[in-house]
């Protein structure tokens, strides 16, 4: 009975479009699963609930219910395949995991490199383009961008594969890397490169877009950088995985003069800016971005102005709930201290100055 | 005789690819063939305004009979005709595959050769408007072709405009059948502008075409959407999006779509389908509708199955939006029965929509229903209750909050309340505040008089009873509207915790250690650093509860032990959360040691029929 209840608020979980619903649906079946000692049942829903959290950018749900299904996949292969039946590849998704955690500063560098290997070994060859992104993505954050452009060169070169997610995208992770590490060149090619054969997927045009903003206007093409800056505000969504985009397109807006445009970027940015406990690189650079665009409109003389988000509780981390309403003015140094820290913490670990440099350059209005 | 030429492509190759990677099926050769001839009709009347022109089928009707498609358009001249496939797949794979086609001459070669997807040989006659010869173009799908110029008695009898001669293979017979085509052209081809007709043996031609329903008056637009969704749709709207050319109507359906289901986006260009649910064509809120539009400023891909993700697409679905958006709020001002009607029937879909349009929001949220403890309510009624309302923000919370909460508590447990609540507090519709069990635990008064330390006692030697549940915290409360002896209350960074424990194999006979137990660490770690207290979990002792009270009293530590722990379970079980192992053992420990204590024996296996007598 509790099994056969399990099973179906599985199925419901597949017909189920909204993702919070579809989350509902899916606990309610694991708690059941595991209520009725059924492992096969609780992989099941776990391996649905892993992209459900994913797409929710629910970072710590995911690898947890991932870690979960990843012990389950080893240690009895054949009662807990890579892939059910309307479920990913558990190597795809541990990939996507494994993104996270590259770019996150909660695990040692040494302990990532470890598990890139053995995810690697797992792969046993299948999956060289997405291994690469991987080495490229934990090498931008150690502030190691050489070796981070040494590898997205050569996931580019590499055909894409069943974990990749989309080669495309791989061009704006191109594009991401050369942007912080001030190589506007690289940059523009990435960018060029990206806009020649764009992606339709949710975000990543606008992600792309936003990156040659600043590239394409230090080498005069305003009329690029105004087409790309139309058609990121037009397709980007204030969700967790923008902040940063929204961010970048805040600080074109202010750099460009449209101060109301700007300021409307910066309000649907703060509430994702915080995000996942462990998408700290993301944090990082959303904050950065707002740092700079806070700065910005307060040396306009738009300090006095109220960010009407401020009470929402997700901005609480950074701006307390206690002391509304918060300013442009007051903002933008908690803003500034926040992204200094992360970018500190980063550069420790990965013993460079990378983050903090990148950090300095946005903030004088250089990148 | 003419020598046969070379095209530059492995047409084999190229035809496999359209048929696994353009197309979705073999059937579309007959749209391609039918766009083709209608571009050609529409070339001549630019050059000649005036000419109607007219695209003329005859379905193969008999074995070996080949299906014949002509046109009267601009025709082709013969070094136009050794053109049309000469240059496929000079160019990079995207223009075949994702670009839209861009000249006239590659859209028609393209198109012809879809028609390989059924044929092995395709003809070609066709005189240009432009005076040259008239030519025969003949294809074949080992890669090879030929052009010849026709002598002049044959050339007299060839019309300026085309025929497309297309023999089928057999394995390809019912594609090019009299049935297939008339109603694939059917289909496909109802709206084109230009006329298309059908050869009928005994009446001479029938007309495919006619002019769309659902672009024409509001009675014929009802009764095309009561044919689209097979029941009567809930209102239609109008669509009008001048700036891309795009013109339709929008049906909201009389029913919610199921879970999961895209509701149909049909759209034509310039009168020819292109799909019945054509992604991206709508804001991705708008499931309670069915669109569908004619246009002529939107692109379609290569494979004219989809449409190109650009300017004009997004400046298409941005248009729907408003339109959409503009018909709730006159709805919600002017027709209050419809709106109720429609709120019955597609409240989530509105929720999600009020969360991004706050105008909207004012307008409808009063007309929104949420679960109560007291039966479904509009907001409109909370508000008319005049103070402020609670609400729970999980099932969870509001399963266990219910028992604690005088007065009516909204479950704001399923999708969108919980924002919808916040939004209507923030927008003064009406005053919410979230409850959560945990504080209103702390509200409740600990026994007092001569019953404190008692209930201090009892706590105490509960919780060295559950030391070993990971930190749950035992406490004792007055609570006189609770009928359950226990409460068991989990914030959600606990519920995770407890999930991340078990994710290292806690709890499971699991025969190797979890190998991403050190990440689960890390995750730990990173969940604690971002937050400012502990999470906790909390057994809840009712002091109310003769149970409980008994507990007091117990000085026999092995019954107190084991009462404790059903104690526990009750309250998980009563919490709607999950039994662990131990838990279910627990249970059934205490069952059978009640059992025996009752009928003074060890265990089951001595019970004997004449015990139960």
């Amino acid at each position: 009975m509790t099994v056969a209840r399990a099973l179906e608020l599985i199925e419901r979980a597949d017909r189920t479009w909204e993702l919070r619903a579809q989350a509902m649906l899916l606990d309610e079946s694991i708690a059941l699963a595991r209520e009725a000692n059924d492992a096969g049942v609780e992989y099941a829903a776990r391996l649905r609930a892993v992209p459900n959290a994913a797409m929710r950018f629910e970072v710590s749900e995911a690898v947890t219910h991932l870690a979960w299904c990843v012990a389950r996949h080893d240690d009895d292969p054949a009662s807990h395949p890579r892939r059910l039946d309307r479920t990913e590849d558990v190597l795809y998704l541990e990939d996507w995991a494994l993104r996270q955690l590259a770019l996150s500063d909660a695990l040692a560098p040494a302990r990532v490199t470890e598990l890139i290997d053995a995810h690697e070994r797992r792969l046993a060859g299948t999956g060289p383009h997405a291994v690469s992104v991987l080495r490229a993505l934990h090498a931008w954050a150690l502030g190691d961008a050489d070796a981070a452009a040494a590898h997205i060169d050569e996931a580019i070169l590499t055909p894409g594969d069943a974990m990749t997610h989309c080669i495309r995208c791989t061009r704006d992770i191109a594009a991401q890397i050369a942007d912080s590490a001030g190589r506007v060149e690289a940059a523009i090619a990435a960018c060029d490169d990206y806009a020649a054969e764009p992606c339709v997927d949710a975000d990543q045009p606008a992600s792309a877009l936003s990156r040659g903003l600043f590239a394409w206007t230090a080498m005069g093409r305003m009329p690029d950088a105004e087409a790309a800056y139309a058609s990121a505000s037009r397709r980007v969504q204030a969700r967790p995985t923008t902040p940063e985009v929204l961010g970048r397109l805040a600080r074109y807006a202010l750099a460009t003069g449209r101060f109301d445009e700007a300021l409307k970027h910066v309000e649907s940015a703060l509430p994702w800016a915080m995000g996942s406990a462990l998408a700290t690189h993301l944090r990082m650079s959303a904050l950065r971005e707002l740092a700079a665009v806070l700065s910005g409109l307060e040396a306009a003389g738009l300090g006095s102005e109220p960010l009407s988000t401020a009470g929402d509780p997700r901005v609480g981390r950074l701006l307390p709930t206690g002391h509304q309403p918060w300013t442009v003015a007051q903002a933008a140094p908690r803003a500034v201290a926040a992204a200094r820290h992360l970018a500190e913490r980063f550069d420790a670990r990965g013993g460079t100055t990378f983050h903090v440099e990148h950090l300095e350059r946005t903030l004088t209005g250089v990148a | 005789m003419t020598a046969p030429e070379r095209f530059q492509v492995d047409l084999a190759g190229v035809v496999d690819l359209l048929g696994r990677s353009l197309y979705s099926s073999p059937r579309v050769y007959l749209r391609e063939l039918i766009q083709n001839a209608a571009d050609a009709v529409a070339a001549r009347a630019e050059i000649e305004p005036g000419h109607e022109g007219a695209v003329s089928i005859t379905p193969a009707r008999h074995d070996g009979d080949a299906l014949v498609i002509t046109d009267d358009g601009v025709g082709l001249t013969a070094s136009e005709a050794r053109e049309l496939l000469a240059t496929v797949g000079r160019s990079s794979k995207k223009d075949l595959l994702d670009l839209p086609r861009t000249d006239r001459l590659g859209r028609f070669g393209v198109g012809l050769l879809s028609a390989f997807m059924v044929a092995d040989q395709i003809e070609v006659v066709s005189r240009s408007i432009t005076g040259a010869p008239p030519c025969v173009w003949t294809g074949r799908s080992d890669g090879t072709f030929t052009v010849t110029e026709l002598e002049a008695a044959e050339a007299d009898a060839v019309p300026v405009g085309s025929t497309v001669t297309v023999r089928p293979r057999p394995d390809a017979r019912m594609l090019v059948d009299d049935l297939f085509v008339r109603h694939a052209a059917a289909r496909f081809a109802a709206h084109l502008k230009v006329t298309v007709r059908i050869a009928e043996p005994s009446v001479g031609w029938a007309q495919v075409t006619s002019a769309a329903p659902f672009l024409a008056n509001p009675v014929d637009r009802e009764l095309y959407g009561e044919s689209l969704l097979g029941a009567a749709p809930l209102a239609t709207i109008a669509l009008a999006v001048p700036e891309t050319g795009t013109f339709g109507t929008a049906y909201v359906l009389p029913t919610p779509p199921p879970p999961g289901a895209a509701p149909p986006a049909r759209v034509y260009l310039g009168g020819m389908l292109v799909g019945d649910r054509v992604e991206r064509l709508l804001p991705e809120w708008s499931f309670f509708v069915a669109v569908v539009v004619d246009s002529t400023g939107l692109t379609p891909t290569a494979s004219r199955e989809a449409l190109v993700d650009d300017d004009a697409l997004t400046a298409t679905r941005e248009a729907i939006d408003r339109s959409l958006r503009s018909w709730i709020r006159v709805t919600a001002d002017e027709n209050p029965g419809l709106l109720r009607m429609f709120v019955a029937v597609h409240g989530m879909a509105l929720k999600q929509l009020c969360l991004v349009d706050v105008p909207l929001a004012h307008v409808v949220l009063p007309h929104l229903v949420v679960p109560t403890t007291e039966g479904e309510r509009t907001l409109a009624d909370l508000a008319s209750l005049g103070q402020t309302v609670h609400y729970a923000p999980t099932v969870d919370e509001f399963r266990q909050a219910a028992g604690l909460t005088p007065g009516l508590l909204v479950n704001a447990g399923h999708a969108y309340d919980e924002a919808i609540l916040r939004l209507a507090g923030r927008l003064g519709i009406v005053p919410t505040e979230e409850v959560d069990v945990a504080t209103l635990i702390d509200t409740l008064a600990p026994p007092s008089g001569e019953d404190a330390a008692l209930a201090r006692e009892v706590a105490r030697r509960a919780s060295d009873v559950l030391a070993d549940r990971g930190g749950l915290q035992v406490e004792v409360r007055s609570i006189p509207q609770l009928e359950v002896p226990a409460l068991y209350v989990q914030d959600a960074e606990a519920l995770r915790a407890a999930d991340r424990r078990r994710a290292r194999g806690e709890g499971y006979a699991w025969s190797m250690p979890n190998p991403w137990t050190e990440v689960l660490d890390a995750v730990e770690r990173a969940e604690a650093a971002d937050r400012s207290d502990a999470p906790v979990a909390r057994l809840c002792l009712n002091w109310n509860d003769t149970t409980v009270r008994a507990l007091a009293r117990l000085s026999d530590e092995a019954v107190f032990v084991r009462v404790v722990q059903v104690l526990l379970v009750t309250a998980l079980l009563a919490g709607h959360h999950p039994l662990e192992g131990r838990d279910r053992r627990a249970l059934g420990d205490a069952l059978q040691e009640l059992i025996a204590l009752q009928v003074g024996l060890e265990g089951f296996g001595e019970l004997r029929p004449e015990d139960f007598a």
